[in-house]
Formats: structure tokens, C-alpha cells, sequence
């Protein structure tokens, strides 16, 4: 009943897991930029912008040129101009990697079309203004965008006259386009940032920062780089020549060599066709399989209000509102409602709820332990023997997990949608460990499930792991999803761990946490 | 090991971002272009309406009302040492092609000395004595990627540039 990852999100997975292994070889988990690819492309913009706007007072609409070259010329100017271009030029690699990460994750459809949908404006928008700055230097790799760029407008039924024509010739060309570029420029950051906004705004306590150490890694590794390696400045743009060969920015300057082979009429169908393709992707790059993506419900009799599901719910789809139901002065006044537009059926609220009274259907707690309960009690228990919990959204459907001896494979969804009731359900059953395999906390397909389960296992999170359990026999690994072989050894030794020291393995009798949803006394 | 590994990672992207500030692409051409571009009014002729003529006489347009005005579409002729280069009507702007006339071609060139001519004409019409306008003629050099401008300008005149 787990939804599973979109078939094309495993095949891409695949195809790319021999980069994933390199990127995490060089980077590990914590620090995988590509992991954290959409904050970085927000710090990377912010990068952008502060280098900008000094540069802003230098340009001139009058000479463009000749104002570049002088800034290129001062160290410190120039230095501010390498940066400024380079960050931008990251941001844009950020957001591939960030874009790919979301078709990798299955974070396509559902609630998330809008993220997905205002993703795909954000890019847009970002080379557009990206494009205008390079021709804003107006030497001739920007002579070559501009040339280019402007046949595709001639291709658009609004012009009554070639607008390639501002472009015969260099006096047709006045300040008045190179004051427009600027405005343009400096105005649709503007635009970003309110798109910006409504990318996240189905995503509660959405993350707008990098960790620490990349900032400080990328920024100082940037400023180096600008240091070190200034920003070539190409001739003169000449509209009387023919521009020849030019450096040319492939970040935002890729369509420009496609354009050319294909001719306007063929790029703009190759485009058309391109955007139709991602535009619709929300609608055929969904989860499958059985239990796909249905939305959580809430079991009013088991609910007693504590909120605690709002609180964790990654895409804040609950609220609470006041009971209509079950007004007989025992429970809560409060119930939580899922808004089922918002929700994209992680799971998280059921292991949220410690009374069990809430979750995706035939997901809640309550069912989790009802089907932990049949796999413990089909199994041989011997002396060290492992449950490994591994999410099937990371590395869960590994093959390679079934075969190992004393270990016995449970997938589950994602980790943080477990509730801790099973853990110790397992423990009870004659588990010697349980193992939980979860994703980098950075790289949750469903956002906060590592982090809520961490928390709850060893922080007193609400729905907590109860004290009785002892911590020795939890073990909690976030691992990418391509480092199997890491997670395997990692098993096996926490395997030998517990065989050395068998101790401690009864749990002292009491209930599974399943408490009344009746109101406690003292409880309003 | 791991910080080595981390810091030289980013090194290496660090390194192909400024590799990609310098990817070189295209070539320098090895033709020159004759650009041919320009706006111009061009020509109106008018067009009478056709009258019912069991219409009382109060409710006729008077005859000097009694017509549309239109432009003119050109033809536009270059040859390029007598042989024809191109060969194209231009139509009034517009959606009803009441605006001024634009061209805007590039016409690929070898290298080299090259007698133009250039002739951007009313299309003809019956019935209509044309008032012809004088073409370009002229010995250009081209060198390769360069571009020979030639912009028409009202009145039949017409400029080179550079
Ligand atoms: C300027 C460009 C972009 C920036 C700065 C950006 C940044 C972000 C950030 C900060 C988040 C929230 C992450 C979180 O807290 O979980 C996010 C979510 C998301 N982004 Fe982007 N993004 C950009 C472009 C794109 C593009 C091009 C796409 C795909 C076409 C995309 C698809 C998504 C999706 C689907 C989510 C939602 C994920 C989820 O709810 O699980 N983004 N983005
Ligand atoms: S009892 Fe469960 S469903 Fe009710 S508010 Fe608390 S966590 Fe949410
Ligand atoms: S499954 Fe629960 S936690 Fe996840 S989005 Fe839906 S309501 Fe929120």
C-alpha cells in the first residue's frame, strides 16, 4: 500500500546512479551539493545580486562597451564582475541539479505541480535576464545573443516590421536599448522573487539557505575563482562585421548553437515542444502503483487535538478546527482536518500521531503496526538478528537487501512516516536491533522525514520512541540511496554489536503506545 | 581524507565553471553579407468604390470621396554581377497593410569585388503611369566577414555603409 516513486523517477535514478556515486564520493552526504541544490541556487541569486549592484553605477547606456572594458580594468571591479557572472552562471547549474533532483525524488504532481509549474517560469526567467546581461556588455558574444535572440520575436505574429532591423546597423542602435536592457535587467529580479514566492508556498517551514559550510565553501570558492580566472571580455560588438568566434556562456547561452542549426522556425518548434513536454510532466511523471498519492484522513475519535500533526505535516495540509462531531465533553474541542488538495500523501502526520489517528489510508500508525505485527510473526527469530527498515522511496527496493543472513527486510515508506510504536513492536517480537536506513536529512523526497524520525527517537519528539526502548538497539543510518554497499557495512557491524552484547534485549511488558483519544485530565 | 576529497571536489567545479567562461564557439566566417535595410513610405494608390448606382443621389459618396486608399506593394530585384541574387514582393506592414514598408535581408557573398544592383520598384499596375524610381548600381568590395550595408532612403536615394 506504500506509493511508490514514479517508474521514470527509478529509471533516471538509475541511469544516473554512476554520477550520484562520484558526486557522493567527493561530497558525502552532508555536504552533496547536489542535495541541496534549490537553497544553493537562492544563495548563489543573492550572490548575483550583491555583486550586481555595484557594478549597476558603472554602466553606461551611452558607451556599454567601453564601460565594461573600464571595469575590467579595476581589480576590484573586475573581480565584482567575475563573481557576479559566475554565480549566476552556478545558480543556473543549481537549478538543473535542483530540477533533476525533484524528477529523481518523484516530486512532480500533486499538490507539487505548482512548485513544479512556477519552477519551470523560474528558469525561464532566469536566462532571459541572464541573456540580457550578457548582451548588456555588448561585445560580440552578446552582439551574437542579440542577433539571434531577436529572430525569435520576428517569428512572433506581433511585429508589423522585422525588429531585426535595430540591429542593421550601429547608429540604429541607440541608448534608449541599452537603457531598456538594464531596466529589464534590474526589474525582473523583482518578478523572481514573487515567483519565488508561490514556488514555495505549499512547502512549510521551506528552507532558504544552504548549511554553513557551503556557503562559506561557495562563496569564498567563487570569489577565488573570480580572483584567479577574470571573466574574459570579448571584441567589440560591430554590427558591420560579422561576429566570429566568441566565447560563449553555455549556461545561458546554450540555445544559441541550436538556433543556428535548427533556424528560428525549427528552434522555436524544438522550444514549443520542449516546454509542452515539462509543462505537462505534472501529469504523467506521477507516483504509481497501489496507495498512489491518496490524501491523509483523520480518525475524529482517536484525535485529541494535540496538534502535533500540524506541526510536522511538511506541506502544511492540516489545520485544526473546531469538532462537530463527538461533542460528548470527552474529547478535544480541536480536531484536525487534512486539506486533501495539499497533501501528497508522505505519511509523516502518521507517525506524528501518537494515538494513531491520522495517516494516509491503511497507512496510520494503527495499521503500520497491524502489518509489522504479521511480517514479525512470520519470521524465524534467532539470537542478533536485524529488521532493516529502508525506505522504498531511497534505497528500500534494493535487491541486495533480501539475501543477508540474520537480516530481515521490511520497506517501508518514508522513514519519518514510521511510527515508533513499530520499532519497538519489532524489539518485542525478537528483533535483537532494528535498523533504519534513511535518506540524508537534506534529500527527503518527502522534505522533514529523517529529521522528524531523529527527533523522535532520541529528541522526545512528540510520538516519541518510549524510554523503556533502549537506544543501544535503534540504530538510525542516513545514507544515499546509491551508497548501498556503505549501509551494508554498516548493518553488519551494528549486527556484530548486538550479538557481542546480547544484553538488554527484553523490554519490560507494557502497552504500545496507542493512547486513549479521550481527553486526559488537566487536558483541555 | 574526507576534507581533502570534499575540497577537492569543488575545486573541480569550481574549475569547470571557469573552463565554461571560455568555451570557444563558432568560426570567423568566411563569406561577407549584403545587407539590404531600410523603412520607407512608399507609394498610395486609390482605389475606386464600386457604387450602387440605383442609390438615390443623396446617399452616394461624392466621386472625389469616393475611393479607398491603399499602398503600394514593391518588388525588390538585386542582382550580384548581372546574375539574380534575390527576388522578392514587399507588402505594406501592417495586418492591413496600411503601415510603411520594411526590409530587412542578408544576402551571403564571396569575398571579393562584386558589381550590385539593386532595384525596389512599385509592383506594376495596369492602368497606373509609373513614376520610376532610380536603382542602386555599383562596384562594391567585400571582404570576408564584413558587412556591405545598403539602406534606401525616400525619394530614391539611396546609402552605403560602411
Ligand atoms: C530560481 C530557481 C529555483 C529556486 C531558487 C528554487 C528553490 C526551491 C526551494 C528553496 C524549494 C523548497 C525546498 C524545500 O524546502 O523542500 C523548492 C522546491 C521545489 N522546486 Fe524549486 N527552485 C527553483 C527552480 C525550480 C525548477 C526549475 C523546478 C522544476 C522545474 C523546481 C521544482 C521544485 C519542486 C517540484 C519543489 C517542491 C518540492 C516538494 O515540495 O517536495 N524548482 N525550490
Ligand atoms: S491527535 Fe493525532 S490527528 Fe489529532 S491533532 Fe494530534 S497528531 Fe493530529
Ligand atoms: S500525508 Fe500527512 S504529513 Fe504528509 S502531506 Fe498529507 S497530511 Fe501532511
Amino acid at each position: 500500500m506504500i506509493p511508490r516513486k514514479p517508474k521514470l523517477s527509478r529509471l533516471l535514478g538509475s541511469w544516473l546512479a554512476p554520477w550520484e556515486r562520484l558526486v557522493s564520493w567527493f561530497f558525502g552526504p552532508d555536504y552533496n551539493p547536489t542535495y541541496q541544490s534549490g537553497v544553493l541556487a537562492v544563495y548563489l541569486l543573492a550572490l548575483v545580486v550583491a555583486s550586481g549592484l555595484p557594478l549597476l553605477f558603472f554602466y553606461k547606456v551611452g558607451a556599454p562597451y567601453e564601460s565594461v572594458q573600464w571595469v575590467q580594468g579595476q581589480w576590484a571591479l573586475g573581480w565584482l564582475r567575475g563573481l557576479h557572472r559566475y554565480a549566476s552562471d552556478a545558480a543556473v547549474v543549481a537549478v538543473f541539479f535542483h530540477a533533476l533532483r525533484m524528477l529523481q525524488g518523484g516530486r512532480t504532481s500533486g499538490p507539487r505541480r505548482r512548485a513544479w509549474l512556477s519552477g519551470l517560469a523560474l528558469l525561464g526567467l532566469m536566462i532571459f535576464i541572464g541573456v540580457l546581461g550578457l548582451v548588456m556588455v555588448w561585445d560580440e558574444q552578446g552582439e551574437k545573443l542579440a542577433v539571434q535572440g531577436i529572430q525569435f520575436l520576428a517569428g512572433l505574429p506581433f511585429f508589423s516590421e522585422p525588429p531585426g532591423r535595430i540591429f542593421a546597423d550601429n547608429q540604429a542602435l541607440g541608448e534608449s536599448f541599452f537603457f531598456m536592457l538594464i531596466f529589464l535587467h534590474v526589474a525582473l529580479p523583482l518578478v523572481l522573487v514573487f515567483l519565488f514566492l508561490a514556488h514555495t508556498s505549499r512547502t512549510a517551514r521551506a528552507r532558504y539557505w544552504p548549511e554553513r559550510h557551503l556557503v562559506r565553501a561557495y562563496g569564498w570558492g567563487l570569489a577565488g575563482l573570480a580572483l584567479c580566472l577574470p571573466v574574459p571580455l570579448a571584441a567589440p560588438a560591430d554590427l558591420l562585421r560579422l561576429p566570429g568566434r566568441v566565447y560563449l556562456d553555455p549556461w545561458y547561452g546554450f540555445w544559441l548553437p541550436a538556433a543556428e542549426k535548427l533556424g528560428t522556425g525549427g528552434t522555436l518548434l524544438a522550444l514549443g515542444l520542449l516546454l509542452l513536454g515539462l509543462g505537462s510532466l505534472p501529469w504523467w511523471w506521477a507516483v504509481d502503483g497501489p496507495g498512489r498519492a491518496q490524501a491523509s484522513v483523520v480518525d475524529e475519535s482517536s484525535c485529541t487535538g494535540c496538534t502535533q500533526c500540524v506541526q510536522d505535516c511538511p506541506y502544511d495540509a492540516i489545520e485544526m478546527v473546531k469538532r462537530t462531531h463527538l461533542l460528548d465533553g470527552r474529547h478535544s474541542p480541536l480536531v484536525a482536518l487534512v486539506n486533501s488538495d495539499l497533501c501528497v500523501s508522505c505519511g509523516l502526520c502518521a507517525a506524528s500521531c501518537a494515538p494513531m489517528g491520522v495517516g494516509p489510508p491503511q497507512r496510520t500508525g494503527r495499521d503500520q503496526l497491524r502489518a509489522a505485527e504479521q511480517f514479525a510473526s512470520t519470521r524465524d527469530w534467532r539470537e542478533g538478528d536485524v529488521v532493516l527498515l529502508a525506505c522504498r522511496w531511497g534505497s528500500g527496493e534494493h535487491p541486495g537487501w533480501s539475501a543477508i543472513p540474520g537480516i530481515h527486510c521490511y520497506p517501508t515508506g518514508c522513514c519519518g512516516s514510521i511510527h515508533t510504536s513499530v520499532l519497538e513492536l519489532f524489539l518485542r517480537k525478537g528483533a535483537a536491533g532494528v535498523f533504519v536506513l534513511t535518506c540524508p536529512e537534506r534529500d527527503c523526497s518527502q522534505r522533514e522525514g529523517p529529521k522528524w524520525l531523529r527527533l523522535r527517537v532520541y529528541e522526545d519528539r512528540e510520538a516519541e520512541l518510549q524510554a523503556r526502548v533502549d537506544r543501544r538497539r535503534v540504530r538510525l543510518f542516513a545514507c544515499p540511496g546509491v551508497e548501498v554497499e556503505r549501509a551494508r557495512r554498516e548493518l553488519l557491524a551494528f549486527r556484530q554489536e548486538l550479538l557481542k552484547d546480547p544484553a538488554g534485549q527484553s523490554l519490560p511488558e507494557g502497552e504500545l503506545r496507542c493512547r486513549s483519544s479521550e481527553v486526559q485530565d488537566g487536558q483541555t | 581524507m574526507a576534507r581533502l576529497r570534499l575540497l577537492f571536489g569543488l575545486f573541480i567545479l569550481l574549475l569547470g565553471l571557469g573552463w565554461s567562461a571560455r568555451i570557444p564557439w563558432g568560426e570567423s566566417p568566411a563569406h561577407a553579407t549584403l545587407r539590404l535595410s531600410w523603412r520607407c513610405n512608399g507609394q498610395e494608390i486609390k482605389v475606386p468604390i464600386a457604387q450602387d448606382p440605383n442609390l438615390p443621389a443623396h446617399m452616394r459618396l461624392p466621386p472625389d470621396q469616393a475611393y479607398q486608399v491603399r499602398m503600394r506593394s514593391y518588388l525588390l530585384r538585386v542582382l550580384l554581377d548581372g546574375r539574380p541574387l534575390l527576388e522578392k514582393r514587399i507588402e505594406p506592414a501592417g495586418v492591413r497593410h496600411d503601415r510603411p514598408l520594411s526590409v530587412l535581408e542578408e544576402l551571403a557573398v564571396a569575398p571579393g569585388r562584386h558589381r550590385v544592383e539593386v532595384e525596389f520598384r512599385p509592383e506594376p499596375l495596369e492602368g497606373v503611369k509609373e513614376n520610376l524610381l532610380p536603382g542602386y548600381q555599383g562596384q562594391l568590395d567585400f571582404g570576408a566577414g564584413r558587412v556591405q550595408l545598403i539602406t534606401f532612403q525616400e525619394e530614391g536615394h539611396w546609402q552605403l555603409k560602411p
